[in-house]
């Protein structure tokens, strides 16, 4: 079954490829320029496949797939990732 | 990051369909309030299934709390709510997520607004904010479909019933509520945000868990009442 | 290596030996979906196939409904490794929809309702090893699992087999499609397990 869920969900995942928490990282869309940390992407998971979109335009920000010890990310429609300690 | 064995040291029946379920897992480095951690199960074949779960419990110590509800249709919620026993074994990854935390040192009132098992990482706030000892105000509001099925009802009536002004607790029902309940039944909108949450001249920090369209309505709502968005905090809660 | 949870079955499965590497088979139907799902009325659906010349042919659901329908009973193989056995279609062979086209490359789009691309190898249509399919299990294909219409490529990795499918597109070059552009490999033939880039 499909969840919708939101980027909070990645966190473990992107876990077994960052030593930081990237959800608390702040992505651009490359499509329509909305700036928001990853947590708050919509997510649609099912089955270990997670598409990300941004929360304004709809656009993929990521897709990525964790089956058993596999993960593969693609960081495609962002144009960058940052961490500001401040949030 | 990496998978931790994690045995199950008690579970206890929350609602008909929820669960609290204890973990010990040797080397937790303990987790914040609102974090949640991935659950993996395997199967004598070697079938793995993985979902997120928010925990209930915060602060250091190697024994962490769940609280699952079941998801009709779902692959894990009903092996957690209806199977698992203790002394039986799983695997669990985290503590997971930055964003939807509340850090003890944060004087903000705080407005918590939990449907259904959302509660989950609410309560760990609510609990965080106790056991510190913080005098920052906590009002919680939370949207169940009848007085049985509140989450840790028990816990929160007695966070309520302390003398302070610092927790006050809410609750809408959207199916049933209590005999003379005098407020409407139904989903939670503008009108029951307004009566049951803080002001917007209290600039509260706002943590919403829920399903996706509970968080959704709700965010909507809080920020057509004149919240600042970058002040509401979101978590959709899965976990199926 | 992971523990094993006491009494964790997951979703219905059997043994059996003749599965792809890395496989589980399952009793469920394996559905994958990149985003919603789109409602397509069959009055507004079409197919179509495009060639490097602008060539074009197009089927309505009722032009497609007058073609030649054949029954296929195939094993599917889902990269997130369910595995289900003797499902049973109905659909159009891609042999007799390419009866007419005259094209020299070898690449393939497939396009759907929705947005989502996979791509293919020409190869990997023809000789009665593909379809477009309007049916599973005797029934009109669930939209939820990509109906009114979906390809059929069963002896490759299910997401090839496109749901919501309106049209093919041929390509000089294999241009990756959704998810192969973000991480699952081009061919996608479960028996070598070419789930990922770089396997």
């Amino acid at each position: 079954m499909d969840e919708r869920l939101d980027g909070n969900v990645l966190a473990g995942m992107l876990g077994e490829l960052f030593d930081f928490d990237a959800t608390t990282a702040k992505g651009r869309c490359r499509h329509c320029g909305d700036e928001a940390v990853l947590a708050e992407a919509h997510v649609i998971a099912h089955d270990g496949e997670f598409v990300a979109r941004c929360r304004k335009c709809d656009a993929e920000l990521l897709v990525a797939m964790e089956h058993h010890d596999d993960v593969v990310v693609s960081f495609r429609g962002l144009r960058g990732l940052g961490i500001h300690p401040a949030y | 990051m990496s998978w931790r064995l994690a045995t199950v040291g008690a579970a206890m029946r929350l609602t008909d369909s929820a669960r609290s379920i204890r973990l010990d897992v040797p080397g937790w480095p303990g987790n914040l309030a609102g974090q949640h951690l991935d659950l993996r199960l395997t199967a004598e074949d070697g079938y793995q299934a993985v979902r997120s779960y928010s925990i209930a419990s915060a602060g250091p110590g190697e024994s962490i709390e769940l609280g699952v509800d079941r998801v009709p249709d779902g692959e894990v919620s009903p092996y957690l709510v209806d199977d698992v026993m203790t002394g039986d074994q799983l695997e669990v990854r985290g503590p997971l997520g930055g964003w939807f935390v509340w850090h003890e040192d944060d004087p903000s009132p705080v407005q918590l607004i939990g449907g259904g098992s959302g509660v989950v990482p609410l309560i760990a706030m609510a609990r965080a904010h106790r056991a510190a000892g913080a005098t920052s105000r906590f009002r919680m509001l939370v949207s169940a479909r009848t007085p049985e099925d509140v989450l840790f009802a028990p816990e929160l009536s007695a966070l309520d019933a302390t003398p302070g002004d610092r927790f006050a607790l809410d609750v809408v029902y959207t199916r049933r509520g209590p005999e003379d309940w005098p407020f409407p039944i139904g989903r939670v909108d503008r009108a029951a945000l307004e009566r049951t949450t803080l002001p917007v001249s209290d600039s509260p920090a706002i943590f919403v868990c829920g399903p996706t369209g509970f968080v959704e309505t709700v965010a909507d709502h809080l920020v057509a009442i004149g919240h600042d968005p970058d002040r509401i905090k979101t978590e959709r809660f899965g976990g199926a | 290596m992971a523990v094993i949870s006491r009494g964790f079955g997951g979703r219905a499965r059997r043994e059996a030996p003749d599965l792809p590497p890395g496989q589980y088979l399952t009793e469920d139907f394996p559905v994958l979906s990149a985003g919603p799902t789109p409602d397509v009325p069959t009055e507004e659906w079409q197919f179509a196939i495009r060639t490097e010349s602008g060539q074009t042919l197009r089927w309505s659901w009722d032009e497609f409904h007058a073609l030649p329908f054949e029954d296929v009973s195939t094993d599917i193989h889902c990269v997130t490794r369910w595995s289900k056995l003797g499902t049973s279609w109905r659909g159009v062979a891609l042999d007799t929809l390419f009866a007419d086209v005259e094209t020299s490359e070898e690449w393939v789009m497939a396009h759907s309702y929705g947005g989502y691309t996979t791509n293919l190898a020409l190869d990997d249509l023809l000789d009665g090893r593909a379809w477009v399919v309007t049916e599973f299990d005797g029934e009109p294909l669930d939209p939820e699992h990509g109906g009114p219409a979906r390809l059929l490529v069963p002896h490759l990795y299910f997401w090839k087999s496109a749901k919501w499918v309106r049209g093919l597109t041929m390509q000089a070059e294999d241009d990756p499609g959704f998810w192969e552009q973000n991480g699952y490999h081009t061919h996608g033939d479960p028996w070598r397990e070419e789930r990922y880039w770089g396997q």
